[in-house]
């Protein structure tokens, strides 16, 4: 994180209340939870991150750990309100949560403007034709940012199996877009 | 499709080294080209990750976070203090509540939740708001504060108890709730909360009794559609508290108020087999409220003939009025 103090502080701020803290655990936090939230299908990506945080409020007296292990946490958190909130809306995910989020929303990333509208649907669909693991996996490596430790701990598995479900992932990712390459 | 991939993947299990992943999924270039297709697809969800939240996002969220870590720690804090309950019937209720009364807190009192409870879809606020009730809390504010109220009392603490409820029927005020006459219900706090005994004595016990019963009215009663009992609500409130006023500056002759006080407990708990009994309570503590100061009421509920047994009342309590 790059949050211009210690993380140890922040954290120990976070617990006592001040908002200073909880600014900048959302604004560091906010983007990664809210892109891995759209990507696996949240019907309102931005409340379900909302929610999110305000569970990890409720909760962060009982946390204890590094920036890493936070991170971690935020995530399965965000993970259960998913849950939660598919259950809500008592439908499966589906396209076009991700193709909601249209690159105009992205703003600042000049090479994912560049990607023409249609080419960016075509590769956020082939993404969601992953299994669910897979796209667990890669967007939490991907869109969240975590590193492989971080997402084992994040979804409850081992290292290895993680590495099994991302490579997996990517490569059934290129064989789909393979796919599309030939066919048009 | 399923099938053309996964022989590929057997076919690519050794060309593909785990530094080839890792490189791609950081947004470079891998050498070799196998994964090479992959990087405008990693590329646009990396983006989906990097985006910033609103500034106005980021301080709804946050101010509405740093309230929540600030009730929860309060709450830890004085549950790490709180002593074995004097009163079992009283301290069994309490979890029992807590889920209700944080509901009920959002649409009267307090903080974030009452201030997003009046946005529409499409305001700044509304995101919270509905994150809030899906979370089952409040603002964090008022429940934390009678919740805490009540942990005081439990802790002989009355006059704690007391200014803690005043302030947040104060915080309900200021946020502009439609709820009459809340002003003499706190006014009546304030005063009690000033004539009580801060030191544990003989009169201690029954001002803890007192302020408990006076509690229990709020949390049975407070959730219920302050727009129609709003009125009723406040001036009960305002009834119980100046009895722990009067009480306590007549010393211990207040006899048929105690008693007054203690039916309304023991009615509140009485039923205590499940949801019927905060359906009770409400009945008499509305009757209580239409004025009748001697507990009249309490019989009238108590006998059973005028709504419903307990069980069937329980579903349909939010629709009396």
């Amino acid at each position: 994180m790059s949050l211009g103090e210690p993380f140890e502080e922040v954290l120990e701020a976070a617990k006592q209340g001040a908002e200073w803290a909880w600014v900048s655990l959302y604004r560091e936090l906010a983007g990664p939870v809210t892109g891995y939230l759209a990507a696996r299908g949240a019907p309102e990506p931005e409340d379900v991150a909302a929610e999110t945080f305000l569970q990890v409020a409720r909760n962060v007296q009982s946390f204890s750990g590094n920036e890493s292990s936070f991170r971690s946490w935020v995530f399965v958190i965000a993970h259960r309100r998913l849950i939660d909130s598919r259950r809500a809306w008592g439908r499966r995910p589906d396209v076009t949560a991700l193709a909601g989020q249209g690159s105009d929303q992205i703003g600042g990333d000049a090479e994912s403007e560049a990607v023409d509208q249609l080419v960016t649907e075509e590769l956020r669909a082939a993404f969601d034709r992953l299994t669910e693991d897979q796209r667990d996996v890669l967007a939490l490596r991907i869109i969240a940012n975590l590193t492989l430790e971080e997402t084992a701990n994040a979804i409850g598995k081992r290292l290895g199996a993680v590495k099994a479900i991302q490579r997996r992932g990517l490569i059934a990712l290129r064989d789909q877009l393979d796919l599309e390459a030939v066919t048009r | 499709m399923r099938f053309l991939s996964d022989n590929k993947d057997e076919m690519l299990r050794s060309a593909v080294t785990d530094e080839d992943i890792e490189l791609l999924l950081s947004g470079a270039i891998p050498e070799g080209g196998e994964l090479s297709l992959l990087v405008p697809v990693i590329r646009m969800l990396r983006a989906d990750g990097a985006r910033l939240p609103s500034e106005s996002d980021s301080r709804q969220v946050a101010a509405a976070a740093a309230e929540l870590a600030r009730s929860s720690r309060a709450a830890a804090e004085l549950s790490t203090r709180a002593a074995p309950p004097i009163r079992p019937s009283w301290s069994h209720l309490v979890p029992r509540f807590i889920g209700a009364l944080a509901a009920l807190l959002v649409f009267t009192a307090g903080g974030v939740a009452v201030a997003a409870d009046g946005s529409a879809p499409g305001d700044a606020l509304y995101g919270i708001d509905r994150a809030l009730e899906r979370l089952g809390i409040g603002s964090g504010r008022a429940e934390e504060r009678i919740d805490e109220a009540a942990r005081l009392a439990g802790l002989g603490r009355a006059q704690e108890a007391l200014a803690h409820v005043a302030e947040a029927l104060d915080e309900a005020e200021q946020d502009g709730e439609d709820v009459a006459d809340l002003t003499q219900a706190r006014e009546a706090l304030d005063e009690a909360a000033n004539v009580v005994p801060v030191t544990e004595d003989a009169g201690a016990r029954a001002v803890q009794q007192r302020v408990e019963t006076l509690l229990e009215f709020i949390k049975e009663n407070v959730h219920k559609d302050m727009g129609v009992d709003g009125r009723e609500f406040g001036q009960e409130v305002a009834r119980l508290a100046r009895l722990i006023a009067l009480n306590e500056e007549n010393g211990q002759d207040g006899d048929s108020d105690t008693t007054n006080s203690t039916t309304a407990t023991t009615v509140v708990s009485q039923p205590d087999s499940g949801t019927g009994n905060e359906n009770s309570g409400n009945g008499s503590g509305n009757e209580n409220g239409s004025g009748n100061e001697n507990g009249n009421g309490n019989g009238g509920n108590g006998n059973g003939p005028p709504p419903d047994s307990p069980s069937e009342t329980a579903p349909g309590r939010g629709n009396r009025p």
